[in-house]
């Protein structure tokens, strides 16, 4: 009974025992912002109002869920999560299987891209911006294949395209990161295989279909969420480039909280964007982190 | 030598005990876990004691701050007698009195408030020490710098002293009591002397008490002007601008002809990208059209007629005229200057004061010149003001003080010496038609007769949300996102449900 007992506490109590630590940690530092943004967004409190933390219930919520701006950030989001979250992922693909090929110069690559992903945003988004900008040689060079009307014209000031200027900026910036991941999980892997493979006769697709794509699978989880994560919450990188505009048209959530926040001073509806906007997160990545989960789980 | 011996032994003994001792996985972890708690209890305790410490209310503003510094100041004495004239000098301490903490601006040309400061605290008042903060990162984030005196002053902290302001936030900072009201230091016949719009913008009036107040004293001046290549235009083609300003249509025209005649350039470097300057622009237009945001009630009159004609010929001029740089909608300001000054690419630039002190070196050195911004028929050209001045933060400890040194700072003789010395153009008008300034800036006379037209942006608290709904929306119509009309509905309609209002049009 006794023993019974005593492995009950150490298989059942023991580990919560040891995690209690951390897990007050997290929670004073999550819960009390938390509580706090949660207070905010039900009062009208404005920084430059007179009158400011009156309780108004769910007024905030309603302003901005009914707000068409909101509407059309929400739309940006989705749009610039799925096609730029899903292209850079392809593309760092293609990056790290380049990377992870034994050739003079590809240290020297993998530092390159290194030093494109250590770029702050905010400088990113600057040099992307002088590359939009009409009449330089990209856009000359871009009028003479046919591409683009005229020199004068700019994606920039395309109010259909103007967010395939953020789409093709955060691909070059975040790309490197999950190129990265990849190459992490490609160095991994035990070469024995490989050379397995090739005297079976598997040429270099069937290489990368059957063993290399299989046994970085569980990377993709956690290149995909991390880049999500990065390409739509990334305010700077909109902001040097566009500035949310032509209009509200390259406007996405985090960059509508920034405003909220930061140019309007409305704690209040602030407050209830972030809140919206942390459902939002974890709506989104819940597929994402049940099958890192269930990743995780079945390795055990 | 025994004793030390001994102590060895024991140490080596202790040592080898801990060392050697086996520990169990559970006697480890447990002990691993206990400090674990520890720390975190540690750090509870610590935080919930700190935060209710930090809570508690700042010292009175009475108390002085102990004296922390002192100077050496040479006085002369002159002793006469019978005997032959005897000049005696002594250094003497002067202990310092106050320190002074004042916001500034990243830039200071020429380092003319640092150069005022250090002879200030030396020359005028040894007793006060002043310490300047650069609040204002490079890249005019001025809604950081915002946040930051507002923060100041909402908390009553007395971390600084003297606040600089811009001058679109005067009733926000009136309004909300963030600065000390300067009515009674400051008086009616002495804000005759500053740029009127500047002073405007700063007096506010009390809803409630209907008493009226002013919270800074305006510094640095800066007006929106139609700048343009003098060489070009006036000598080559013998345009020469009317006294009174063009009309807008009679601009637009002028330029589509420049624009056949100068096909390497662009005959409008304007910039009419998502920022403030946006509103900047439209407010000119809709001033020199007699429109405005409210009426006396914060009623929205801004989707009213004038407001419409004003955007649509900001819009024609864009995409019926096509006289803007490519760049208008989508570059900045600098981008549009640099066209006019460096590239030399541009006949008629708008932009603000500081434009000539750029185009000294340049290729355009001696061939630009400003004149009034066009205007509807019937109307008067408007000017768009903006510039920074002077407050005082309500938790300041040395009030007085703060504002003897800003009296003494915006006096005529000190912006004098800082506009000859090659500082930011000062706020005084008179020194604009000063000989001595005329023959350091020979512009001056311009800017005095853009500052008699000068206008305001709104005036009220919550202007920087009202700019941000207008840079979106007016950012909207230009780009063709939305029509004219429908873009201003939308602004008034916005503006009149976050202030709680109605939309008017007359």
């Amino acid at each position: 009974m006794k023993n019974k007992m005593r492995y009950k506490r150490r298989t059942f109590i023991y580990p919560y025992f040891f995690i209690l630590p951390a897990l007050l940690l997290s929670s004073i530092c999550l819960l009390v912002p938390l509580i706090d943004i949660l207070s905010l967004s039900l009062q009208s409190y404005r920084l430059a109002s007179p009158i400011k933390g009156t309780f108004i219930g769910l007024t905030n919520y309603l302003s901005i869920l009914t707000d068409h701006v909101f509407h059309i950030c929400f739309l940006n989001t989705l749009l610039l999560g799925l096609i730029g979250g899903l292209l850079t992922v392809f593309v760092a693909l293609i990056v790290a299987v380049i990377c992870n090929q034994a050739f003079r110069g590809s240290g020297l690559l993998i530092s390159l891209i290194v030093v494109i992903w250590a770029i702050p945003s905010i400088v990113a988004g600057r040099i992307w911006k002088i590359l939009y900008l009409p009449n330089n040689l990209a856009s000359h060079l871009l009028y003479a294949i046919g591409v683009f009307p005229s020199p004068t014209y700019t994606l920039l000031q395309d109010t259909n395209l103007a967010l395939l200027t953020v789409i093709i900026a955060s691909l070059w910036k975040f790309s490197p990161f999950a190129a990265l991941i990849f190459l992490g999980g490609m160095r991994s892997i035990d070469r024995t295989i490989y050379e397995a493979a090739i005297i079976d006769g598997a040429t270099p697709f069937k290489t990368f279909r059957y063993i290399t794509l299989p046994l970085i699978a569980r990377y993709f989880n956690i290149a995909v969420l991390f880049t999500t994560l990065y390409i739509t919450g990334t305010v700077d990188l909109v902001y040097a480039i566009t500035g949310g505009g032509p209009g509200y048209a390259t406007e996405i959530l985090a960059s509508y909280a920034y405003k909220v926040y930061f140019l309007q001073w409305d704690f209040g509806r602030g407050g209830a964007v972030s809140i919206i906007l942390i459902c939002w997160a974890l709506i989104s990545m819940a597929p994402l982190l049940y099958f890192l989960y269930k990743q995780l789980f079945r390795e055990e | 030598m025994a004793m030390s011996m001994c102590n060895k032994d024991s140490l080596s003994k202790l040592e080898e005990s801990f060392f050697k001792k086996r520990y169990t996985r559970r006697q480890a972890l447990g002990t691993a876990g206990k400090v674990a708690i520890g720390v975190v209890v540690a750090g509870i305790v610590g935080s919930v004691g700190g935060y209710l410490v930090g809570s508690t209310q700042a010292p009175a503003r009475t108390i002085r701050e102990t004296v922390t510094s002192t100077a050496t100041v040479t006085r002369t004495v002159t002793v006469t007698g019978t005997a032959p004239v005897t000049v005696i000098t002594t250094p003497t301490i002067v202990t310092k009195k106050a320190r002074l903490v004042q916001m500034m601006l990243h830039a200071d040309p020429n380092e003319q408030l640092r150069k005022m400061a250090r002879k200030y605290s030396t020359e005028v008042r040894p007793d006060i020490e002043i310490e300047q903060i650069i609040g204002q990162p490079v890249g005019g984030a001025v809604a950081e710098f915002y946040r930051l005196q507002v923060e100041a002053a909402r908390a009553r902290s007395p971390t600084m002293d003297i606040l600089n302001l811009d001058v679109i936030w005067g009733a926000a900072f009136n309004a909300n009591d963030w600065c000390i009201d300067l009515s009674d230091r400051f008086p009616p016949e002495e804000r005759k002397k500053f740029v009127p719009a500047m002073i405007e913008s700063w007096t506010w009036i009390d809803p409630k008490t209907g008493r009226e107040r002013i919270g800074a004293v305006p510094w640095m001046a800066d007006i929106g002007g139609l700048w343009y290549r003098r060489d070009i235009v006036e000598e080559e083609e013998g345009i020469k601008p009317p006294p009174d300003g063009w009309e807008w249509e009679e601009f637009f025209q002028i330029c589509v002809e420049l624009k056949e005649k100068y096909p390497n350039m662009d005959p409008f470097a304007i910039d009419n990208g998502k920022s403030e300057q946006l509103i900047c622009n439209f407010q000119e237009f809709l001033a020199s059209n007699g429109g405005e945001w409210f009426d006396g009630e914060w009623n929205v009159l801004i989707a009213d007629a004038p407001a419409v004609e004003a955007l649509q010929a900001m819009y024609d001029m864009i995409h019926k005229y096509k006289i803007c740089h490519p760049e208008t909608l989508t570059g900045d300001l600098e981008i549009a200057r640099k066209r006019f000054i460096e590239e030399a690419r541009a006949i008629f630039h708008r932009n603000w004061c500081y434009v000539w002190g750029t185009s000294l070196g340049s290729p355009v050195e001696g061939k630009i010149w400003e004149t009034l911004i066009p205007h509807f028929p019937g109307h008067e050209s408007k000017s768009c003001v903006g510039g920074w001045s002077w407050g005082i933060n309500p938790g300041s400890r040395y009030v007085e003080e703060a504002w003897e040194y800003i009296k003494w700072l915006t006096s005529y003789d000190i912006m004098k010496q800082m506009m000859l010395g090659g500082g930011f153009l000062q706020a005084r008008v008179d020194l604009y038609n000063d000989p001595d300034i005329i023959k350091v800036i020979p512009i001056a006379p311009a800017y005095y007769k853009l500052y008699e037209r000068g206008t305001v942006r709104p005036k009220h608290p919550e202007y920087m949300t009202i700019s941000d709904m207008a840079q979106t929306e007016i950012h909207a119509a230009l780009s063709g996102l939305k029509g004219v009309e429908q873009a201003l509905n939308d602004l008034a309609r916005q503006i009149a449900s976050f202030l709680g209002t109605k939309v008017v049009k007359r």
